[in-house]
């Protein structure tokens, strides 16, 4: 397993010097052979953007740790909201049955639409951030958890029954194992875009994070076009950092997950 | 043996389900005594409301006609006060925990201190072959094996009545005897009462003291078979000329009970 994700990382240092490389060339095609007319705006030179980067990088990673950090809280506060609505419904179908419809016609309203409107209503950008997340954690993680809830086979928990076993101690011994996988394939799906949803908020107007700056460095024009793609690659990461996080928590957590047949095709090297 | 009710550990009295539908009752007044301390089958072909039975029996189901006692009470006072002990016919075993962690399940709801519980477990995980599988995740076993950890959890908490689905109908013949065999080491060394289902006649008839024949469409106790070989049975009794006269007349029972 261990040889299996050594050569995992391996791969993808592989291809991402080659994309570099591609990237590099294309940007040259560009400017010098094709001279297109802004051709550093449509595809800088990387080495170019890692220059802007280092110089300005550590005012960039504070705006970045602002916009992480609110998207955190409300991330966190979404999953939780989110994990204790499918407890509810898993242990009762009245609570399901009321709370369902609303759910999923909550992810009716885009995000687009909702950000202004409760910046709108808070006319703080922390709180905006931190409602927009928790807003786009909350339904992944209700409704992946639920599911796991509603794959319980019958037999485990008929086996609750024949032990004569409380509500307490089936919920810790059966229905909460039973939910985390569940609970994790939200959360993954929902860190990263709880990251968008507060850049997007950054972008209606705000003082802090890495949205602002984003919005800043474009309409700044050509002559900022390095800084504004080390912008768009830092949110990148921060997407990417939050999605690690959550799957190096759920590795950690659920052992079970990774032993036997069916983890199997989960990694690369497997 | 004298068969006076005292003796009877579990009561079936002219029970019939019928789950609806409009279609005709999965089982019609099906009357049987099992003594304390028997092994008997439930034998039939499928669909013919073995399971039914056995759920009955485990208070996971109510007849709608009849009655069934069960350890001198009703079903639901024998599971709430934890009498007997139940093999699925999956192994249906928690994933989340190892191996020891399944089998210390009903022990940790009988309150038992955690080292004593882990003594518990591995003894018998000992007693089921599986020893050295203690720290193992249920997904790393074979299913033969998982279905031994299940048994072993079963009787965890000591039930003095073990009843079991078709445990062994997904593993393949050799391991199927061998585990029969094992079984019946288990139950000579607890002294428990064991209904046990199956559609295999070789199964019952290797297995039990008396084998319970029901017939299909509706459910019917069409035939009580008294095992009367010797004890204990070894795997080369199969092989035996008597062996062979009572599955054949078993056999036979099925033809006459078949319309
Ligand atoms: N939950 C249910 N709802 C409706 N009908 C059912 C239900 N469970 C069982 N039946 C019907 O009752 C009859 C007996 O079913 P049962 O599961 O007890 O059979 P079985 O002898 O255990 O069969 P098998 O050997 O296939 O397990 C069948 O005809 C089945 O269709
Ligand atoms: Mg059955």
């Amino acid at each position: 397993m261990r040889a299996g994700a050594a050569g995992g990382w391996k791969d993808l240092a592989l291809w991402g010097a080659a994309a570099l490389l591609l990237w590099e060339l294309g940007s040259w095609l560009l400017l010098e052979r094709l001279q297109v007319p802004l051709a550093q705006s449509k595809l800088p030179y990387p080495h170019r953007v890692a220059e802007a980067l280092a110089r300005d990088g550590g005012k960039l990673l504070a705006e970045a740790a602002a916009t992480l950090g609110s998207a955190a809280k409300g991330f966190l506060a979404g999953a939780l909201a989110g994990a204790a609505l499918a407890l509810l419904m898993g242990a009762s179908r009245t609570a399901e049955r009321i709370a369902a419809p609303y759910a999923v016609a909550s992810q009716m309203i885009p995000i687009l639409g909702l950000a202004p409107i409760v910046y709108g209503i808070f006319r703080d950008e922390g709180m905006a951030r931190l409602l927009i997340a928790a807003y786009i954690a909350f339904f992944p993680v209700a409704l992946q958890m639920l599911r796991g809830l509603k794959s319980i086979r019958p037999e485990d928990r008929e086996l609750q029954r024949v032990l004569a076993a409380g509500r307490w101690f089936a919920f810790r011994t059966l229905l909460l194992p039973a939910s985390l996988p569940g609970l994790f394939t939200g959360l993954k799906t929902a860190a990263p875009l709880a990251v968008t949803g507060a850049i997007l908020v950054e972008l209606m107007g705000a003082r802090h994070g890495i949205g602002v700056l984003m919005l800043r460095y474009l309409y700044y024009g050509p002559s900022h076009a390095y800084l504004f793609w080390c912008t768009v690659l830092l949110s990148a990461a921060l997407g990417l950092l939050a999605y690690g996080a959550v799957a190096l928590l759920e590795r950690l957590l659920l052992p079970w997950q990774r032993s036997g047949p069916a983890a199997a095709g989960k990694g690369a090297g497997a | 043996m004298a068969q006076n009710a005292a003796q009877q550990e579990i009561v079936v009295d002219r029970v019939g389900m019928d789950y609806g539908g409009g279609s005709e009752p999965a089982i019609r007044e099906i009357s049987l005594g099992i003594r304390k301390g028997e092994f008997v089958s439930l034998l039939g072909p499928s669909g013919c409301g073995k399971t039914t039975l056995l759920r009955m029996m485990a208070d996971l189901l109510e007849p709608t006609s009849g009655g069934v006692g069960i350890a001198g009470g009703t079903p639901r006072q024998a599971r709430l006060t934890r009498k007997f002990g139940i093999v699925f016919q999956t192994p249906a075993l928690y994933e989340w925990r190892t191996v020891r962690g399944n089998v210390e399940l009903p022990l940790e709801l009988a309150g038992m201190p955690r080292a004593r519980r882990r003594e518990r477990a591995e003894e018998l995980l000992e007693l089921v072959g599986l020893g050295a599988f203690a720290g193992k995740r249920p997904r790393q076993l074979s299913g033969g094996m998982q279905q031994r950890v299940s048994i072993a959890r079963a009787l965890a908490a000591d039930p003095q009545i073990l009843l079991m689905d078709e445990p062994f109908s997904a593993l393949d013949e050799f391991t199927r005897e061998r585990l029969g065999e094992e079984l019946l080491g288990l139950w000579s060394r607890t002294g428990c009462t064991v209904v046990f289902v199956t559609h295999s006649i070789a199964e019952a008839a290797f297995l039990s003291d008396r084998v319970f024949v029901l017939s299909a469409r509706p459910g019917r106790l069409s035939a009580e078979v008294e095992v009367g070989l010797p004890r204990p049975r070894v795997g080369s009794l199969r092989a035996e000329p008597e062996f062979h006269r009572l599955t054949s007349s078993i056999r036979q029972l099925f033809g006459e009970a078949e319309p």
